[in-house]
């Protein structure tokens, strides 16, 4: 049985704008050891997604509308503030964006650690900070007995992040949930971060939700994908699966806009347009004002099922376009370039 | 040295030897000096006219800190600036506002970027007026529509607020805002690093086209080689207030010299699992040092992982040219010499 | 590059004013907030409802608020007196209409003069900063160790009463609060980019100051001044009561709950009618103040 099987969460906030449906139906699952990664722009839902599984969404105006997600045999969804607080850093953890922000700058770093360590367990004051040195050693902080009588702001963003992968990992959780952890950090410093999240995983076994807008984070280091678009998944699969046999336009044309595969002097292929409001609701492919390929339906029809290709590979499966046109031909040259941007339309539905 | 940098008189923006340093002052109590950051550090650069000049480095670099000083929002420390054969860093504090509308930059942070109280045409409106004061309100709208239909607006867009737009379309305006006055160089300081990938493609294509089209001259900002390469046709790669390469874009992403570059390109991540299984990264020890107390010598021995001798630890290297036009720091651990 | 305008693509049609589409301000969308907000709108109205009752009502009164009756002294609310009379026979309700207008008028013109030394004053010490800024703002903090109640017997003892110094009195007290917020608040903005492009435009600092950095600290600035204003209010009750406010036969509300409180065992009505409109006032406008907040600041509201 998977570690966590997530099936039909939907996460709605209530805002003065109507009902924004952030995450619509979402379902996957995870094993022990596994790294999965969800990949989506902002407004996909792929944050608060993870953040529903840990019920942080902000109540109102948000609210978990329906779905089950099973942690180990018992449903997250459903648990009280007690037994939740049991699972919530003890058992699953959680690495935010912001490094400088999600540490209490007020707090030596040895508190900080000793402090999640003695939450969830009876640990002596000398034990638990024998512990959170070696957390700290381990992702690589040098002088770790001396550093961890610092204060956070006596750390770069780097080491910061590495503090907190040692917090979120030092009571030896079983899933790690990591929310673009590498996002405010340079490339050098993200090539670090992530080996160190890898390594670690490799010894402790822990899961891995790993949040992020970067498809060459995913393709480095997950096992499995699900690419998210407004608050549904697209596509989902092994990474190979995802990169090498994309099914779905929304990956496709993803793939096609990032720069570095791209020849230099050839255009840059564009997704024209502008994600869709989720405060208005979608009917048919929430892609389909987007896409590149001919369409051979009207817009309007049945939201696409999830398929799956009997190896694990499911694709929302579209039949408002014909997917199996090459990509290149649908797209006329300068069909992007010169559009005139359409209507004024505020790009966040005002959800968190 | 002074090879790499051209002639003032004729070349289109020079700039020798710039030092941008901040002083920190004094300790309120016991007057010690606080120390003094050394942002940049003796760069000279020449930046020809309708070229786009790559700047690469990670945060802390001093490439933020360089493009201020080129558009004197921060006047240099010291070191010479000539733009068009006028040298910049001569002009007194006084008249130095008049040369700025010259230099125009593209910012991050498209929600940071606009005045939220302001409509798009009187963003706009006050940029053209720089360079056009006697306009009448007529020809005003002419002008900015025309920069809006440019940058691929509407321009019956023209009267709302920058709320009412979404990241692309407000990264847009901004852009319209710095063709506005008609400057000379354009500083595009990490245009896309905030957007969407999607959004992302859209952006860099309008660049390209207006650099093909109107004959820019601009320094594109970035920590992301892989969209660099995309836009530049030359790239400097800086560290800790020093440039150490620069050549063409295809010579510094294809045939990167330094070690510090070919770390750069190491780290970005590839969009393709086989290909990232199969790499072996560089992955550099440590972090940026502090530019409060920099190295001495060759700035990237601390975090290089080839050892250096005694003499780069202290004594700087200079600036060569390796290749016809590819040029890298002279510091025989960090580059490898053609044989 | 010069030409750059002749490069640009020839407009297929001048775009005329009728085609433009009406972008909806920040303004307009906090207005369209507060519109929602039942008890600030409410408070809204009734605050102008007591403006036109204080404002015209004595000009509609056949009453004069000096003229005195002795024979008419301090009589219950009636048909011909409907808030009674004082112990002098006055009209009490042309008396708390004139009052009203004093209390209102120290408080809006006292809160205005603070307004516009606060703002420009903060905004210019926060742009410019360093040393200009810190000696500003040393300047701010001497005058708010220097005790309000001496500085204004000093001001009354060198100069003599008069309304006029009243308003120069508190302003100059309330307008430090106000710089404070605008300085802390164009420190922040300074650091935003729209503010660093408008100076690579080459724009001058007071353009910069007035049109960048002023409209977008008003939010707050507009809150404070609501809550000003009943501030300022109270102060100027404060000092009537210490004598050096408004003084006799004028009124303002704090001369007439001072006179109202001698006398409240005995004619209750004297305290009740001129409380009752203070207290009203104060409520509107502190119900104002946090529907304003609310309004322009819609991220802090409670959604």
């Amino acid at each position: 049985m998977a570690l966590l099987e997530v099936s039909g969460l939907t996460t709605h906030f209530h805002t003065r704008n109507g009902v924004v449906r952030a995450v619509d139906g979402v379902s996957f699952s995870v094993d022990r050891g596994e790294t999965l990664g969800i990949v989506g722009e902002s407004g996909s839902g792929k944050s608060v997604t993870c953040y529903s599984l840990l019920r942080l969404i902000p109540e109102p105006p948000g609210r978990i509308e329906s779905g089950t997600a099973m942690f180990d045999g018992q449903d997250l969804l459903q648990m009280t503030q007690a037994q939740l607080r049991q699972v919530r850093g003890k058992r699953i953890s959680m690495i935010f964006q912001d490094p400088m922000t999600s540490l209490n700058p007020y707090l030596r770093i040895s508190t900080q650690l000793v402090e999640a360590l003695q939450v969830h367990s009876d640990i002596d004051d000398k034990a638990a900070l024998a512990k959170a040195i070696a957390a700290l050693e381990e992702v690589g902080i040098p002088e770790a007995s001396r550093r961890v009588r610092s204060y956070p702001h006596e750390f770069s963003g780097g080491m910061r992040q590495r503090v907190m992968i040692a917090m979120a990992l030092i009571t030896d959780p079983d899933l790690l949930i990591a929310d673009e952890p590498t996002t405010a950090l340079d490339v050098t410093v993200q090539a670090q971060i992530l080996e160190i999240i890898r390594q670690r995983q490799e010894k402790l076994g822990t899961a891995v939700i790993l949040v992020t807008h970067d498809l060459g984070v995913v393709a480095g280091t997950c096992d499995k994908v699900n690419v998210m678009y407004a608050g549904r998944i697209m596509e989902s699969g092994t990474a190979e699966q995802v990169f090498y046999e994309a099914r779905h336009p929304y990956t496709r044309a993803l793939q096609k806009t990032i720069p570095s595969l791209q020849k230099k002097g050839q255009k840059l292929f564009t997704i024209p347009g502008l994600p869709p409001d989720l405060a208005k609701p979608i009917t048919g492919c929430a892609f389909y004002p987007r896409c590149p390929y001919p369409k051979v339906a009207g817009p309007v029809g049945d939201v696409p099922v999830l398929r799956d290709l009997g190896n694990g590979h499911c694709h929302a499966e579209c039949h408002f376009c014909d997917s199996t046109a090459p990509i290149e031909s649908v797209l006329p040259e300068d069909l992007a370039e010169d559009a005139v941007v359409g209507d004024a339309a505020p790009a966040e539905g005002g959800a968190a | 040295m002074s090879a790499a940098i051209g002639d003032p008189a004729t070349d289109f923006l020079v700039l020798q030897d710039v030092r941008t340093h901040f002083d920190l002052g004094r300790d309120f109590l016991t007057r010690q000096s606080k120390g003094v950051v050394k942002a940049v550090d003796g760069v000279s650069l020449t930046v020809r006219k309708g070229e786009v000049l790559g700047l690469v480095g990670e945060s802390g670099c001093g490439k933020s800190t360089l493009s201020r000083t080129i558009m004197q929002l921060i006047r240099p420390t010291s070191g010479q600036i000539w733009l068009e054969g006028e040298e910049l860093s001569a002009i007194s504090d006084q008249d130095i506002r008049e040369t700025r509308k010259n230099f125009q930059m593209i910012f991050q942070d498209p929600y940071a970027s606009l005045n939220p109280r302001m409509t798009v045409m009187d963003t706009l409106a006050e940029a053209i007026r720089t360079r056009h004061p006697g306009l009448n309100a007529e020809e005003m709208r002419g002008r900015v529509s025309d920069l809006l239909r440019t940058v691929g607006l509407n321009p019956v867009q023209m009267k709302r607020y920058p709320h009412e737009f979404s990241g692309g379309q407000r990264q847009r305006i901004a852009i319209a805002r710095a063709l506005a006055p008609e400057p000379k160089l354009i500083i595009a300081d990490e245009p896309v690093s905030a957007l969407d990938v999607s959004i992302q493609s859209q952006i860099l294509n309008l660049l390209k086209r207006l650099v093909r089209e109107m004959g820019l001259t601009m320094i594109f900002i970035s920590h992301d080689l892989s969209v660099v390469r995309y836009v530049a046709d030359r790239i400097a790669v800086m560290y800790l207030g020093h440039i150490i390469e620069l050549g063409s874009a295809e010579a510094v992403v294809d045939k990167p010299l330094h070690i510090y570059t070919k770390a750069l390109m190491s780290a970005i991540p590839l969009p393709d699992p086989r290909a990232e299984k199969a790499r072996t990264r560089i992955i550099l020890p440590g972090d940026l040092p502090s530019p409060l107390n920099p190295p001495s010598g060759c700035v990237f021995w601390p975090r290089s992982p080839v050892e250096h001798d005694e003499r780069l630890k202290t004594v700087p290297p200079g600036f060569a040219e390796v290749y016809p036009d590819h040029w890298a720091a002279d510091c025989p651990f960090c580059v490898e010499k053609p044989a | 590059m010069a030409d750059l305008a002749s490069k640009l693509p020839l407009s297929p049609a001048p775009i005329t004013p009728e085609q433009l589409e009406q972008g909806s301000s920040l303004w307009s969308d906090a207005w369209a907030r507060l519109r929602k907000n039942k008890l600030a709108l409410g408070s809204l109205f009734m605050f102008i409802l007591i403006g036109l009752f204080c404002v015209v009502g004595p000009w509609l009164s056949p009453y004069d608020s000096q003229a005195q009756n002795l024979f008419a002294g301090a009589e219950g609310p009636s048909a011909d007196h409907w808030f009674g009379t004082d112990t002098l026979g006055r009209d009490l309700m042309v008396r708390v209409m004139e009052g009203g207008r004093i209390s209102l008028l120290v408080g809006l013109v006292a809160t205005s003069v603070s307004l516009l030394i606060g703002v420009v004053y903060g905004a210019t010490a926060g742009y410019i900063g360093g040393k200009v800024d810190a000696g500003m703002m040393r300047f701010v903090d001497l005058l708010y160790a220097l005790p309000f109640t001496i500085f204004v017997i000093l001001l009354m003892v060198a100069f003599g009463r008069s309304l006029w110094l009243m308003f120069v009195a508190i302003g100059c007290v309330e307008w430090l609060t106000m710089a404070r917020i605008v300085r802390a608040g164009v420190i922040d903005l300074k650091k935003q980019e729209f503010v660093e492009a408008a100076v690579s435009l080459g724009l001058s600092n007071r353009r910069i100051i007035l049109r960048h950095l002023i409209p977008n600290v008003l939010g707050p600035v507009i809150v404070i001044a609501t809550l000003t204003v009943p501030a300022v209010m109270l102060l100027e009750a404060f000092l009537s009561f210490l004598g050096l406010g408004v003084q006799p036969p004028n009124a303002s509300w704090g001369v007439l709950i001072n006179e109202g409180q001698q006398n409240m065992e005995i004619f209750a009505w004297l305290l009740i009618f001129p409380a009752f409109f203070f207290a009203l006032t104060l409520f509107c406008l502190n119900f104002l103040g946090d529907g304003l907040r609310d309004a322009l600041d819609p991220k802090s509201a409670g959604d």
